[in-house]
Protein backbone atom coordinates (compact mmCIF):
# COMPACT_ATOMS: atom_id res chain seq x y z
CA UNK A 1 0.00 0.00 0.00
CA UNK A 2 2.13 2.62 -1.31
CA UNK A 3 1.06 6.22 -0.05
CA UNK A 4 2.92 8.17 -3.34
CA UNK A 5 1.16 6.27 -6.08
CA UNK A 6 -2.35 7.81 -7.41
CA UNK A 7 -4.37 5.67 -9.52
CA UNK A 8 -6.78 7.35 -11.90
CA UNK A 9 -10.11 6.34 -12.35
CA UNK A 10 -10.13 2.67 -13.67
CA UNK A 11 -13.17 2.83 -15.39
CA UNK A 12 -12.33 6.00 -17.27
CA UNK A 13 -9.01 4.06 -18.89
CA UNK A 14 -11.44 3.94 -22.06
CA UNK A 15 -11.93 7.54 -22.47
CA UNK A 16 -8.00 8.52 -22.13
CA UNK A 17 -8.45 10.39 -19.37
CA UNK A 18 -10.35 10.10 -15.32
CA UNK A 19 -13.32 12.42 -14.61
CA UNK A 20 -14.13 11.48 -10.83
CA UNK A 21 -11.91 12.32 -7.83
CA UNK A 22 -8.70 10.86 -7.78
CA UNK A 23 -7.99 7.77 -5.53
CA UNK A 24 -5.87 8.14 -2.68
CA UNK A 25 -4.24 5.07 -1.32
CA UNK A 26 -5.18 4.71 2.31
CA UNK A 27 -1.76 5.25 4.57
CA UNK A 28 -1.85 4.19 7.78
CA UNK A 29 -0.39 6.94 9.05
CA UNK A 30 -1.28 9.96 6.61
CA UNK A 31 -4.57 8.23 6.29
CA UNK A 32 -6.07 9.85 2.66
CA UNK A 33 -4.44 12.83 2.38
CA UNK A 34 -3.18 13.28 -0.97
CA UNK A 35 0.49 13.27 -1.58
CA UNK A 36 0.46 16.95 -3.26
CA UNK A 37 -1.20 18.10 0.53
CA UNK A 38 1.55 16.22 2.39
CA UNK A 39 3.76 17.95 -0.16
CA UNK A 40 1.72 21.87 0.83
CA UNK A 41 1.68 20.52 4.26
CA UNK A 42 5.41 20.18 4.51
CA UNK A 43 6.60 23.43 2.36
CA UNK A 44 3.97 25.24 5.06
CA UNK A 45 5.88 24.54 7.74
CA UNK A 46 8.85 25.50 6.06
CA UNK A 47 7.84 28.62 5.05
CA UNK A 48 6.24 28.75 8.92
CA UNK A 49 9.80 28.56 9.58
CA UNK A 50 10.95 31.66 7.50
CA UNK A 51 8.17 33.97 9.34
CA UNK A 52 9.22 32.26 12.56
CA UNK A 53 12.88 33.59 11.65
CA UNK A 54 11.93 36.83 10.78
CA UNK A 55 9.47 37.37 14.09
CA UNK A 56 12.26 36.29 16.33
CA UNK A 57 14.36 38.48 15.32
CA UNK A 58 11.49 41.31 15.78
CA UNK A 59 11.00 39.59 19.13
CA UNK A 60 14.89 39.67 19.95
CA UNK A 61 15.64 43.55 19.05
CA UNK A 62 12.21 44.61 20.57
CA UNK A 63 12.83 43.02 24.23
CA UNK A 64 16.75 44.26 23.84
CA UNK A 65 14.76 47.81 23.47
CA UNK A 66 14.92 50.17 26.54
CA UNK A 67 12.05 51.63 24.45
CA UNK A 68 10.22 50.84 21.31
CA UNK A 69 10.39 52.50 18.69
CA UNK A 70 14.32 52.31 20.08
CA UNK A 71 15.06 55.93 18.59
CA UNK A 72 12.79 58.49 20.00
CA UNK A 73 14.79 61.08 18.54
CA UNK A 74 13.95 59.39 15.00
CA UNK A 75 10.08 60.58 15.54
CA UNK A 76 8.75 57.69 14.04
CA UNK A 77 5.10 57.11 13.45
CA UNK A 78 2.89 54.57 15.18
CA UNK A 79 1.04 52.07 13.43
CA UNK A 80 -1.91 52.41 12.97
CA UNK A 81 -4.42 49.80 14.71
CA UNK A 82 -8.28 50.65 13.01
CA UNK A 83 -7.01 50.64 9.27
CA UNK A 84 -4.80 47.41 9.91
CA UNK A 85 -7.73 45.43 12.16
CA UNK A 86 -9.94 46.09 8.57
CA UNK A 87 -7.32 44.52 6.57
CA UNK A 88 -7.32 40.93 8.96
CA UNK A 89 -11.15 41.20 8.70
CA UNK A 90 -11.24 41.36 4.75
CA UNK A 91 -8.28 38.36 4.74
CA UNK A 92 -10.54 36.54 7.35
CA UNK A 93 -13.43 37.37 4.52
CA UNK A 94 -11.37 35.97 1.76
CA UNK A 95 -10.27 32.72 4.07
CA UNK A 96 -14.20 32.13 4.45
CA UNK A 97 -14.71 32.39 0.54
CA UNK A 98 -11.83 29.99 -0.26
CA UNK A 99 -13.62 27.45 2.03
CA UNK A 100 -16.73 28.10 0.45
CA UNK A 101 -14.67 27.36 -2.92
CA UNK A 102 -13.74 24.59 -2.28
CA UNK A 103 -17.39 23.43 -0.68
CA UNK A 104 -18.26 24.13 -4.16
CA UNK A 105 -15.56 21.80 -5.64
CA UNK A 106 -16.59 19.16 -3.55
CA UNK A 107 -19.97 19.41 -4.58
CA UNK A 108 -19.00 19.50 -8.37
CA UNK A 109 -20.30 23.14 -8.90
CA UNK A 110 -18.11 25.07 -11.35
CA UNK A 111 -20.31 28.21 -11.06
CA UNK A 112 -19.71 28.42 -7.32
CA UNK A 113 -16.33 27.62 -7.55
CA UNK A 114 -15.41 30.24 -9.91
CA UNK A 115 -17.31 32.87 -8.11
CA UNK A 116 -16.09 32.30 -4.95
CA UNK A 117 -12.26 31.99 -6.12
CA UNK A 118 -13.39 35.17 -7.68
CA UNK A 119 -14.43 36.89 -4.18
CA UNK A 120 -10.95 35.52 -2.57
CA UNK A 121 -8.68 36.75 -5.49
CA UNK A 122 -10.77 40.42 -4.88
CA UNK A 123 -9.66 39.95 -1.06
CA UNK A 124 -6.21 39.47 -1.82
CA UNK A 125 -6.32 42.42 -4.35
CA UNK A 126 -7.46 44.86 -1.91
CA UNK A 127 -5.30 43.28 0.71
CA UNK A 128 -2.66 44.34 -1.39
CA UNK A 129 -4.17 47.94 -1.95
CA UNK A 130 -4.50 48.57 1.78
CA UNK A 131 -0.68 47.64 2.28
CA UNK A 132 0.36 50.31 -0.73
CA UNK A 133 -1.91 52.72 0.87
CA UNK A 134 0.01 51.99 3.98
CA UNK A 135 3.26 52.04 3.05
CA UNK A 136 2.92 54.63 -0.24
CA UNK A 137 -0.59 56.35 0.60
CA UNK A 138 -1.65 55.61 -2.67
CA UNK A 139 -5.41 56.30 -2.02
CA UNK A 140 -4.14 59.82 0.16
CA UNK A 141 -6.34 62.14 -2.44
CA UNK A 142 -9.28 59.84 -1.54
CA UNK A 143 -8.76 61.15 2.20
CA UNK A 144 -6.91 58.57 3.27
CA UNK A 145 -3.74 59.09 5.51
CA UNK A 146 -0.71 60.00 3.20
CA UNK A 147 1.21 56.78 4.27
CA UNK A 148 3.88 55.50 6.93
CA UNK A 149 6.91 56.40 4.53
CA UNK A 150 5.49 60.03 4.14
CA UNK A 151 4.81 59.99 7.91
CA UNK A 152 8.74 59.39 8.57
CA UNK A 153 9.06 55.60 8.91
CA UNK A 154 12.24 54.95 6.44
CA UNK A 155 13.98 51.51 5.58
CA UNK A 156 17.13 51.59 7.30
CA UNK A 157 16.20 53.88 9.56
CA UNK A 158 15.77 52.11 12.94
CA UNK A 159 15.53 48.46 13.66
CA UNK A 160 11.78 49.58 14.55
CA UNK A 161 11.63 50.55 10.75
CA UNK A 162 13.30 47.57 9.23
CA UNK A 163 11.30 45.04 11.08
CA UNK A 164 7.97 46.20 10.46
CA UNK A 165 8.73 46.58 6.22
CA UNK A 166 10.56 43.20 6.10
CA UNK A 167 8.00 41.23 8.12
CA UNK A 168 4.87 42.83 6.51
CA UNK A 169 6.42 43.05 3.14
CA UNK A 170 7.69 39.25 3.33
CA UNK A 171 3.95 38.41 3.88
CA UNK A 172 2.57 40.96 1.27
CA UNK A 173 4.79 38.78 -1.39
CA UNK A 174 3.15 36.05 -0.27
CA UNK A 175 -0.07 37.90 -0.32
CA UNK A 176 0.48 38.60 -3.90
CA UNK A 177 1.84 35.15 -5.06
CA UNK A 178 -1.65 33.47 -3.62
CA UNK A 179 -3.53 35.66 -5.58
CA UNK A 180 -1.58 35.01 -8.70
CA UNK A 181 -1.95 31.22 -7.53
CA UNK A 182 -5.36 32.13 -7.58
CA UNK A 183 -5.99 33.40 -10.50
CA UNK A 184 -4.68 30.39 -12.33
CA UNK A 185 -6.41 28.15 -10.29
CA UNK A 186 -9.93 30.39 -11.02
CA UNK A 187 -8.99 30.03 -15.05
CA UNK A 188 -8.54 26.29 -14.67
CA UNK A 189 -11.33 25.88 -12.80
CA UNK A 190 -13.69 27.98 -15.43
CA UNK A 191 -12.37 26.02 -17.97
CA UNK A 192 -13.62 22.61 -16.21
CA UNK A 193 -10.19 21.28 -14.89
CA UNK A 194 -12.03 20.49 -11.72
CA UNK A 195 -15.21 19.48 -12.18
CA UNK A 196 -16.67 16.29 -11.09
CA UNK A 197 -15.72 16.50 -7.43
CA UNK A 198 -11.91 16.93 -8.02
CA UNK A 199 -11.51 19.33 -4.96
CA UNK A 200 -7.60 18.11 -4.24
CA UNK A 201 -6.03 21.04 -5.96
CA UNK A 202 -8.86 23.17 -4.86
CA UNK A 203 -7.89 22.16 -0.78
CA UNK A 204 -4.35 22.48 -1.93
CA UNK A 205 -4.50 25.93 -2.82
CA UNK A 206 -6.86 26.40 0.29
CA UNK A 207 -3.82 25.40 2.84
CA UNK A 208 -1.71 28.15 1.50
CA UNK A 209 -4.30 30.78 1.36
CA UNK A 210 -5.03 30.03 4.58
CA UNK A 211 -1.47 30.18 5.84
CA UNK A 212 -0.78 33.57 4.11
CA UNK A 213 -4.42 34.73 6.54
CA UNK A 214 -2.90 32.76 9.57
CA UNK A 215 0.26 34.32 9.21
CA UNK A 216 -1.41 37.93 9.33
CA UNK A 217 -3.36 37.13 12.44
CA UNK A 218 0.06 36.54 14.20
CA UNK A 219 1.83 39.77 12.73
CA UNK A 220 -1.28 41.56 13.29
CA UNK A 221 -0.97 40.71 17.10
CA UNK A 222 2.96 41.16 17.42
CA UNK A 223 3.86 43.81 15.27
CA UNK A 224 1.00 46.07 15.43
CA UNK A 225 -0.98 45.19 18.97
CA UNK A 226 1.46 44.41 21.52
CA UNK B 1 -14.17 -2.35 -5.03
CA UNK B 2 -17.33 -2.22 -7.13
CA UNK B 3 -18.60 0.72 -5.01
CA UNK B 4 -15.54 2.37 -4.87
CA UNK B 5 -15.50 2.94 -8.37
CA UNK B 6 -19.18 3.77 -8.68
CA UNK B 7 -18.12 6.33 -5.93
CA UNK B 8 -15.78 7.44 -8.80
CA UNK B 9 -18.31 8.59 -11.01
CA UNK B 10 -18.15 12.41 -12.48
CA UNK B 11 -21.45 12.76 -11.47
CA UNK B 12 -21.40 11.02 -7.89
CA UNK B 13 -20.80 14.46 -6.38
CA UNK B 14 -22.69 12.78 -3.75
CA UNK B 15 -21.03 10.12 -4.05
CA UNK B 16 -18.83 11.46 -1.55
CA UNK B 17 -21.68 10.61 1.41
CA UNK B 18 -20.75 6.52 0.69
CA UNK B 19 -16.99 6.99 1.65
CA UNK B 20 -17.44 9.89 3.74
CA UNK B 21 -14.30 9.13 5.28
CA UNK B 22 -15.20 12.18 8.59
CA UNK B 23 -11.84 11.81 10.70
CA UNK B 24 -13.61 14.30 12.98
CA UNK B 25 -12.31 12.67 16.44
CA UNK B 26 -10.15 10.31 14.81
CA UNK B 27 -7.49 9.83 17.32
CA UNK B 28 -5.41 7.29 16.10
CA UNK B 29 -2.09 6.75 14.92
CA UNK B 30 -2.29 3.48 12.88
CA UNK B 31 -5.91 3.60 11.31
CA UNK B 32 -9.54 1.52 12.04
CA UNK B 33 -10.07 0.17 8.46
CA UNK B 34 -13.24 -1.25 9.52
CA UNK B 35 -14.94 2.36 9.59
CA UNK B 36 -13.34 3.04 5.98
CA UNK B 37 -15.16 0.48 4.41
CA UNK B 38 -14.31 -3.18 2.89
CA UNK B 39 -12.99 -1.77 -0.09
CA UNK B 40 -9.84 0.01 2.32
CA UNK B 41 -9.43 -2.87 4.25
CA UNK B 42 -8.49 -5.18 0.90
CA UNK B 43 -6.03 -2.36 0.05
CA UNK B 44 -7.89 -0.53 -2.37
CA UNK B 45 -8.47 3.14 -2.39
CA UNK B 46 -10.96 5.62 -1.13
CA UNK B 47 -10.99 9.53 -1.93
CA UNK B 48 -10.12 12.04 0.96
CA UNK B 49 -13.38 13.41 0.85
CA UNK B 50 -14.93 14.83 4.05
CA UNK B 51 -18.57 16.58 3.51
CA UNK B 52 -17.80 20.59 4.07
CA UNK B 53 -19.76 21.93 6.51
CA UNK B 54 -20.77 25.19 5.28
CA UNK B 55 -22.98 26.07 8.50
CA UNK B 56 -19.46 25.68 10.57
CA UNK B 57 -17.40 27.62 8.06
CA UNK B 58 -19.42 30.25 9.13
CA UNK B 59 -20.16 29.93 12.34
CA UNK B 60 -15.89 30.10 12.54
CA UNK B 61 -15.82 33.84 10.06
CA UNK B 62 -18.11 34.82 13.19
CA UNK B 63 -15.81 33.75 15.78
CA UNK B 64 -12.92 35.45 14.14
CA UNK B 65 -14.08 38.22 13.31
CA UNK B 66 -15.55 38.82 16.87
CA UNK B 67 -11.96 37.93 18.61
CA UNK B 68 -10.21 40.60 15.73
CA UNK B 69 -12.65 43.38 17.29
CA UNK B 70 -11.76 41.91 21.00
CA UNK B 71 -8.44 42.27 20.22
CA UNK B 72 -8.47 45.50 18.98
CA UNK B 73 -10.89 46.68 22.17
CA UNK B 74 -8.09 44.64 24.58
CA UNK B 75 -5.09 46.62 22.79
CA UNK B 76 -6.56 49.91 23.78
CA UNK B 77 -7.88 49.45 27.00
CA UNK B 78 -6.41 52.32 29.72
CA UNK B 79 -5.08 51.35 32.71
CA UNK B 80 -3.98 47.83 32.29
CA UNK B 81 -0.83 46.45 32.55
CA UNK B 82 0.60 46.29 29.09
CA UNK B 83 1.98 42.77 30.25
CA UNK B 84 -0.90 41.30 30.99
CA UNK B 85 -2.54 42.90 27.91
CA UNK B 86 0.45 41.09 25.79
CA UNK B 87 -0.56 37.81 27.29
CA UNK B 88 -3.92 38.38 26.79
CA UNK B 89 -2.98 39.38 22.83
CA UNK B 90 -1.25 36.27 22.53
CA UNK B 91 -3.27 33.75 23.55
CA UNK B 92 -6.19 35.35 21.35
CA UNK B 93 -3.76 35.50 18.00
CA UNK B 94 -2.70 31.77 19.34
CA UNK B 95 -6.70 31.25 19.45
CA UNK B 96 -7.33 32.47 16.62
CA UNK B 97 -4.21 30.43 14.44
CA UNK B 98 -5.55 27.19 15.99
CA UNK B 99 -8.98 27.95 14.96
CA UNK B 100 -7.91 28.84 11.28
CA UNK B 101 -5.51 25.78 11.33
CA UNK B 102 -8.01 23.32 12.64
CA UNK B 103 -11.21 24.26 10.84
CA UNK B 104 -10.50 26.47 7.19
CA UNK B 105 -7.08 23.90 6.68
CA UNK B 106 -9.14 21.15 7.77
CA UNK B 107 -6.34 19.39 10.52
CA UNK B 108 -8.99 18.53 12.77
CA UNK B 109 -10.28 16.07 9.71
CA UNK B 110 -6.25 14.67 9.54
CA UNK B 111 -4.83 11.95 10.95
CA UNK B 112 -2.64 12.45 14.31
CA UNK B 113 0.38 11.40 12.64
CA UNK B 114 -0.30 14.45 10.16
CA UNK B 115 -1.48 16.89 12.87
CA UNK B 116 2.31 16.45 15.09
CA UNK B 117 3.87 16.92 11.84
CA UNK B 118 3.04 20.20 11.63
CA UNK B 119 2.51 20.85 15.43
CA UNK B 120 5.45 19.88 16.70
CA UNK B 121 8.02 21.60 14.51
CA UNK B 122 5.74 24.57 15.19
CA UNK B 123 6.68 24.19 18.62
CA UNK B 124 10.18 24.96 18.42
CA UNK B 125 10.03 28.69 17.14
CA UNK B 126 7.75 29.58 20.41
CA UNK B 127 10.17 27.84 22.28
CA UNK B 128 13.28 29.93 21.01
CA UNK B 129 10.91 32.86 21.40
CA UNK B 130 10.79 32.46 25.67
CA UNK B 131 14.20 31.56 25.56
CA UNK B 132 15.77 34.32 23.34
CA UNK B 133 13.60 37.26 24.40
CA UNK B 134 14.42 36.17 27.90
CA UNK B 135 17.57 36.55 27.55
CA UNK B 136 17.45 40.23 25.16
CA UNK B 137 15.32 41.21 27.98
CA UNK B 138 17.57 40.00 30.65
CA UNK B 139 20.90 41.36 29.14
CA UNK B 140 18.81 45.00 29.11
CA UNK B 141 18.50 44.57 32.89
CA UNK B 142 22.02 43.61 33.12
CA UNK B 143 23.73 45.92 31.06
Amino acid sequence: MSATAIHADPGAADHGDHHGPIEIPDDPQYGLASPGKIAMWMFLVSDGFSFSGLLLAYGILRSGAKTWPPNPELHEPHLGINFTAGLTFLLICSSVTMVLAHAAAVEGNRKKLVGFLGLTILGGCLFLCGQMQEYFGIFHSLGLGEGLIAEGLHFGASSYANTFFVVTSFHGCHVLAGTIYLTVMCIRSAMGKYDGGKHDHIEILGLFWHFVDLVWILVFTFIYLL
Amino acid sequence: MADTKQSMSSKSTGGHDEVDHDHAGDDHGGHDHAARGDHAAHGGHAIDTHKPNIKEYLVIFVVLAALTALEVGVAQVPGVSRKLIGVALVGLALTKAAIVGLFYMHLKHETRVLKLTVALPMAAPAIYAIVLMSEAAWRLTRF
